[in-house]
C-alpha cells in the first residue's frame, strides 16, 4: 500500500482530473442486451471492455472507471462469479486498457455503484450488512490492484457511509464520492448536497461531487452550491443532457457539453467525467476545452455544521439541545429501558423536536442494561422517525463508537474532558468518524473553581484534539454549571469562561443548563435567566428541556433581540397562534365523551382531575375500561369503524400515561396485568396492523414487548424467554412472509412448549393459523385481547 | 402534479368504513389527505417490449425477462408486445406513516389507507400515458408479479430491467416487498385485437380471505 497517489497532487500537478464518461452506453452502442449483467462482460468479452477503456484513453481520461459498477454480492447473485472474480477481471481489463494505451500517469479506479436494495428504515438491509457487501468488494479491488476507488450514483447518505467507511478501513487509497440528485435538488432519500460534503470530509474522502440523473445545464445550479460548501476537491460528471422520453436518446452535444464543463471550472470544480449517454467524444471535448483555462482554487472555510441523512444544522447561532432522552432520576424511562419500549423513547425525541429541539442528546446508560446494544438500536430507531441530528451521550468509548458507526450523518460526541485516559480514549474515536465532540473543562482534580482554570483545561483539549487532526470547528467546549444553591459564587465564573473560551479560541460553546437551579424553589425561573444571561456571554448550544416553554421561548427572544431571527420569521411562526388558541374547559365534558369524540388533551386534563380525588385503580375499572368495552363492541358490530377506535385507543392510552406518571412519582410500580411479546415476522415491513393491536393491548392493562418488524426468528423466541411471557403475538401481511411465520412459531414451541401463539394479518385465516401452528387466529385487534383476556386474565 | 386529490371512497374501504364516515372521522381524512398530498413524489417509468409466448410462460426482450406460470399466459393472449412498468410514491410517505404510527396511529392509518389509493391513482395516470403512446393498440389490464401464478420472486429482475432504483429510486427486498412502501409494478399487454378481461376472483390469491367478496363485493372497477 505504498506509493500512494493523491487526489490533490494530481490535481496540482495535471491542472484537471479526467475521469472516463459512460460505459453502460458504450457497451450498448456495441450491441450488449438489456437484462443482461454487464459485468459478466468482463469474462465474456474482455475486447470490447478493454476496446472502450482505450477509447476513453485515447480521448484524454487520466482515470478509467474499471467494468465493476454492480459487481456486488447481492447483485451478482445467481450469475456464476463471484465478486472476487468479477472485480479481479474487472480491473485487469482496465489495467491491460492501459497499458496497451501506452501512457503512463494513467490510472485505474474501482467503480462501487449501490447495491441495488434499500437500506433500513424504508428498505430492510441492515447498515451494518451493507458495509460488509462493500468490504467484500473494497478486499477484492485492493488485491486486483486498483489505484482509487470512486462511490457513485448513491442517493441514500446512509449507503454512501458503509461504502466509505469499507474503504477507508480495508485500504489506504484514495477515493472519490459522488452522489445524485434530482432537479429539487434532493437524492430520492432527501439528501441534500450539504450533509453529502458533510460527510465526505467527516470521513476522509478524497473529492466529493455528483454524477448522472441530469444534464449538465440543470445541475449548474447544485454545482454552484457544492462548490460554495465543500472543502474537497469537486468531482462532477452529468448525463449527455435529458433523455427524450420516446426514445431515451440523450439530448447534448459534445460541444455543448464540454462548453458547460467549462463554466463549472469556473465555480472551482477540478475534476471532470461523463454519466449516462457520454461517449468518448464529450470526454475529448472537455478535456480539449479545459487546456485553455486556468484551475480555480476555491478557499472555502469549514463551518460547524452537523447533519443527519436529509438534514444539516449549522451552529451559527444559539441551537437547542433536547436533555430529555437520559434516564437520569427518570422511574418511566428506566423502566421503558428494561422492557425495551423503544417507543417511549421516540415519543420524547419527537415531543422534543416539535417544541423546537435542533439537535437530541441520546443517553441510554442504565447499570443493568447492555448500553451498546441498547445505545444502537435507539440511535437506529430515533433516525427512522426524525431527521433531527443527534447527540451521543455516553462515558464509555465502545457505545460512543458503535453508536457513531451506524449514525446515519455527523453527530456530537458528548464528552471528553482533561483527564489524559479520556482524552486517549475518546478523541481517537471521534476523529475517525470525523464527528464534533464536546470538550468538558474539568480533569482529574474535578471543577476548577476559577474561570482562568477551566480555560486552560479547554486549551489543552483543544490542542490534543487539533494535534490529531479535529477541526476547531468541530470542538465544543462545556464550562460546566455548578448549582447555585450549593455554589452561588461560581454561577458568575462559569459565565465569564463562557466568554473566554469563545473570545480566545474561537470555538463553539456548550453548556447544561437545568442544574443552576437544583434544590431551589421556581426551577424555571431561575433556568431561564440564567440560560439568557449564558446566552449573551455567548453560549451556542443549551442543553434544556425544550417541552418547557419559558426555556425554548428564551432562545427564540435571544434570536429575535439579537437580529438572527431576520423579520422575526422564527418568532411569529412559534407564536402567532398563541392568542388565538381557545381555553380549553375540561368540564364541559366527561372522560367517556373524550374518548368517544377523540379529545386526547381534554381526557388527560380530566384524568389529572379525577385522580385528585379517587384511586387509580378505580379510574381504571370503573372508568377507562368500561368506556373501552363499549367503543369495543361498537366496532364488533360495525357501527363505529378502525380510525374510530384507534382514536378511542390513542385517547385512553393518553389517561393511562397520565396515571403511570402520576404512580411512579408516588413510588408506586406502574399497573400491568402481564407481559405479551409482538412482532411482525421476518421480512415483512407492514407493521401498522401490529401497532394497533399493541395499542389496545396496552389500553387494557398489558405490556407489551413490541419487537417492531422484519423480525428474525431466534429474537421472537429470545424476547419471550427473557420476558417469560405466556403469549407471543405475530403478525404478516403478505402471503410470501407466512413461511416466515410458521418457522417462529416452530422454534417457539420448540423452546417454550406452554407459551401461546396469537397471529394476524389480511392473508391469515383460521385454518392456515392452526396449520402452522398458531394457538389463535384473531381477525382484529378487539379480537386480540379477547384472546389476551383468556390466556393471561 | 400528477396527483393533485385521493379517491376517499376506495380509501374508506380500505379503513373497513362502510357508508359514509362519521363528520370527525371525515374531517380527520381531510387532514390527512393534506399531509399526504405534501409528501408524495410520483414517479413512474415505462417500456415496451416484445413478447413471445413459449411452454411455461411468457418471454420479454428476447430473453430480457421470463414471465412463467399460465396466468401471465392467459392474460397476454394474442399480444406482440408488452408493456412494463412500474411506479411509486418515494420515500417521503413512508416516513410521515412511520412517525405517525408514534405520535398519532389514527392518522398513520389513514394515511397508509389513502396513500395506497394515490398508488392506484398513479399507476392509472401511467396506463393512459402508456395508452397515449400505444394509440394503435388495445391494451389489457394491469397484471403484477404476485397475481395467479407470476412468482413476486421476479420482482428484483423486473425492476432492474427497467433501471428502476436508478431512475425512480425503487426497490425490492429479500422477501420481494417493494420499497419504497407505496409503489407498484406491473405488465400490460399490447394487441392488434380487442382483448379480454382477464381479471376475476377466481385467479386471485385472497379470494378466501377477501373482505369485499364476503359482502358480495369485489374490488377494482
Amino acid at each position: 500500500m505504498e506509493n500512494k497517489i493523491s487526489i490533490k497532487s494530481l490535481i496540482k500537478q495535471k491542472k484537471f482530473l479526467m475521469f472516463d464518461g459512460g460505459m453502460g452506453t458504450e457497451l450498448q452502442a456495441r450491441g450488449l442486451k438489456t437484462g443482461e449483467t454487464p459485468e459478466l462482460l468482463n469474462f465474456t468479452a474482455p475486447d470490447i471492455i478493454k476496446a472502450v477503456h482505450l477509447d476513453y484513453l485515447k480521448a484524454g481520461s487520466d482515470i478509467v472507471s474499471a467494468n465493476t459498477f454492480g459487481a456486488n454480492r447481492y447483485k451478482l447473485e445467481g450469475c456464476g462469479k463471484s465478486v472476487d472474480e468479477v472485480i479481479t477481471a474487472g480491473i485487469k481489463n482496465a489495467k491491460k486498457a492501459i497499458e496497451e494505451s501506452g501512457k503512463t500517469d494513467v490510472y485505474v479506479a474501482q467503480d462501487i455503484g449501490p447495491i441495488g436494495q434499500l437500506l433500513e428504515p424504508t428498505g430492510t438491509l441492515s447498515f451494518e450488512d451493507a458495509y460488509d457487501i462493500f468490504k467484500e468488494q473494497v478486499s477484492a479491488g485492493v488485491k486486483a490492484g486498483t489505484d482509487i476507488f470512486i462511490i457513485e450514483t448513491m442517493t441514500d447518505l446512509y449507503e454512501l457511509k458503509a461504502a466509505l467507511l469499507a474503504v477507508k478501513e480495508n485500504s489506504a487509497l484514495p477515493v472519490v464520492c459522488s452522489m445524485t440528485y434530482e432537479e429539487n435538488r434532493r437524492t430520492f432519500t432527501g439528501c441534500p448536497i450539504e450533509a453529502e460534503v458533510i460527510l465526505c470530509e467527516a470521513l476522509g474522502a478524497d473529492a466529493v461531487g455528483i454524477n448522472c440523473s441530469l444534464g449538465p445545464k440543470e445541475l449548474m445550479p447544485i454545482v454552484k452550491e457544492l462548490c460554495e460548501l465543500a472543502t474537497l476537491p469537486v468531482i462532477v460528471m452529468p448525463n449527455a443532457g435529458l433523455p427524450d422520453p420516446e426514445t431515451g436518446k440523450f439530448s447534448i452535444t459534445a460541444e455543448e457539453f464540454a462548453y458547460y464543463a467549462t463554466e463549472m471550472a469556473q465555480y472551482g470544480v477540478h475534476i471532470f467525467g461523463g454519466c449516462c449517454g457520454t461517449t468518448p467524444a464529450f470526454i475529448k471535448a472537455v478535456s480539449e476545452k479545459l487546456k485553455g483555462i486556468d484551475r480555480v482554487d476555491r478557499n472555502t472555510k469549514k463551518q460547524s455544521t452537523v447533519c443527519s441523512g436529509t438534514k444539516v444544522c449549522h451552529i451559527d447561532c444559539p441551537r437547542i439541545i433536547g436533555e430529555r432522552i437520559n434516564p437520569t432520576g427518570k422511574k418511566l424511562f428506566k423502566e421503558a429501558l428494561k422492557n425495551d419500549d423503544i417507543n417511549y423513547i421516540l415519543n420524547q425525541a419527537i415531543e422534543q423536536v416539535n417544541a423546537g429541539a435542533d439537535i437530541l442528546d441520546v443517553n441510554v446508560g442504565l447499570p443493568d442494561i447492555d448500553e451498546k446494544a441498547m445505545m444502537i438500536k435507539v440511535v437506529k430507531s430515533i433516525q427512522s422517525v426524525t431527521d433531527t441530528p443527534l447527540q451521543i451521550d455516553s462515558t464509555d468509548p465502545e457505545v460512543i463508537e458503535a453508536a457513531l458507526r451506524i449514525y446515519n450523518g455527523k453527530a456530537i460526541v458528548n464528552s471528553v474532558n482533561g483527564e489524559e485516559e479520556s482524552l486517549q480514549k475518546i478523541l481517537p474515536i471521534v476523529k475517525k468518524y470525523g464527528a464534533a465532540v464536546v470538550g468538558l473543562t474539568l480533569d482529574n482534580n474535578g471543577i476548577p473553581k476559577k474561570a482562568e482554570q477551566r480555560v486552560e483545561i479547554a486549551k489543552r483539549i483543544i490542542d490534543r484534539a487539533e494535534s490529531i487532526g479535529i477541526d476547531r470547528e468541530d470542538i465544543y467546549i462545556d464550562c460546566l454549571t455548578l448549582t447555585a444553591s450549593a455554589e452561588q459564587e461560581a454561577v458568575k465564573e462559569t459565565l465569564k469562561a463562557v466568554r473566554m473560551v469563545k473570545e480566545q479560541y474561537g470555538v463553539k460553546t456548550v453548556l447544561g443548563v437545568s442544574n443552576i437551579s437544583f434544590g431551589l424553589p421556581n426551577r424555571e425561573l431561575l433556568n431561564h435567566i440564567f440560560l439568557s444571561l449564558a446566552l449573551e456571554n455567548g453560549l451556542d448550544l443549551p442543553i434544556i428541556n425544550p417541552n418547557i416553554e419559558a426555556m425554548t421561548g428564551t432562545v427564540r427572544a435571544f434570536k429575535l433581540l439579537h437580529n438572527i431571527d431576520v423579520n422575526s420569521a422564527e418568532y411569529i411562526a412559534a407564536y402567532s397562534d398563541m392568542a388565538a388558541k381557545p381555553v380549553q374547559k375540561a368540564e364541559s365534558v366527561t372522560l367517556e365523551y373524550a374518548i368517544d369524540n377523540g379529545l386526547k388533551a381534554e381526557a388527560a386534563k380530566i384524568t389529572e382531575q379525577l385522580l385528585s380525588e379517587n384511586d387509580p385503580m378505580d379510574i381504571i375499572n370503573g372508568r377507562l375500561i368500561p368506556a373501552l368495552d363499549k367503543t369495543g363492541s361498537l366496532f364488533e358490530q360495525g357501527k363505529i369503524f378502525l380510525p374510530q377506535l384507534i382514536l378511542s385507543a390513542g385517547v385512553a392510552q393518553g389517561c393511562f400515561d397520565v396515571i403511570k406518571e402520576k404512580l411512579s412519582k408516588s413510588g408506586d410500580t406502574p399497573i400491568s396485568k402481564g407481559k405479551i411479546v409482538l412482532a411482525t415476522v421476518k421480512g415483512d415491513i407492514h407493521d401498522i396492523g401490529k401497532n394497533i393491536v399493541k395499542v389496545l393491548l396496552e389500553n387494557y392493562g398489558y405490556t407489551v414487548i413490541d419487537l417492531g418488524k422484519d423480525v428474525e426468528y431466534q429474537a421472537v423466541v429470545d424476547a419471550a424467554i427473557k420476558h417469560e411471557v405466556k403469549l407471543v403475538g405475530l403478525s404478516a401481511l403478505m402471503t410470501t412472509t407466512l413461511r416466515s411465520m410458521e418457522e417462529t412459531i416452530k422454534l417457539l414451541k420448540a423452546a417454550l412448549p406452554d407459551c401461546k401463539v396469537v397471529v394476524g394479518g389480511a392473508v391469515l385465516t383460521p385454518d392456515y393459523a392452526e396449520k402452522i401452528g398458531a394457538d389463535f387466529y384473531a381477525k382484529d385487534a378487539k379480537e386480540a385481547v379477547d384472546i389476551a383476556k383468556k390466556v393471561i386474565g | 402534479m400528477i396527483i393533485e386529490s385521493i379517491n376517499k371512497k376506495e380509501a374508506l374501504r380500505y379503513l373497513g368504513i362502510k357508508g359514509e364516515p362519521d363528520s370527525k372521522t371525515a374531517e380527520l381524512i381531510d387532514v390527512c389527505e393534506k399531509e399526504l398530498l405534501k409528501v408524495i413524489e410520483p414517479k413512474f417509468l415505462f417500456r415496451k417490449f416484445e413478447i413471445a409466448e413459449v411452454p411455461d410462460g411468457v418471454d420479454v426482450g428476447n430473453g430480457s425477462l421470463f414471465l412463467s406460470g399460465e396466468g401471465i399466459k392467459k392474460h397476454l393472449v394474442g399480444c406482440k408486445s408488452a408493456v412494463l412498468m412500474c411506479a411509486t410514491l418515494g420515500q417521503g410517505v413512508d416516513r410521515l406513516i412511520r412517525q405517525l404510527q408514534i405520535t398519532d396511529l389514527a392518522k398513520a392509518v389513514i394515511i397508509d389507507a389513502l396513500a395506497s389509493s394515490a398508488t392506484e391513482r398513479l399507476c392509472d395516470y401511467v396506463e393512459k400515458e402508456i395508452r397515449s403512446s400505444a394509440e394503435n393498440y388495445h391494451l389489457t389490464t394491469r397484471f403484477s408479479p404476485g397475481y395467479d401464478d407470476l412468482p413476486i420472486a421476479i420482482q428484483k429482475e423486473f425492476l432492474s430491467l427497467l433501471s428502476a432504483q436508478k431512475k425512480i429510486g425503487l426497490c425490492s427486498t429479500d422477501s420481494m416487498l417493494l420499497t419504497p412502501r407505496k409503489s407498484v409494478t406491473a405488465i400490460i399487454g399490447l394487441s392488434d385485437k380487442k382483448t379480454r378481461k382477464y381479471k376475476s376472483c377466481d385467479n386471485c390469491n385472497l379470494k378466501d380471505t377477501c373482505r369485499y367478496r364476503k359482502d358480495n363485493n369485489h374490488c377494482g372497477k
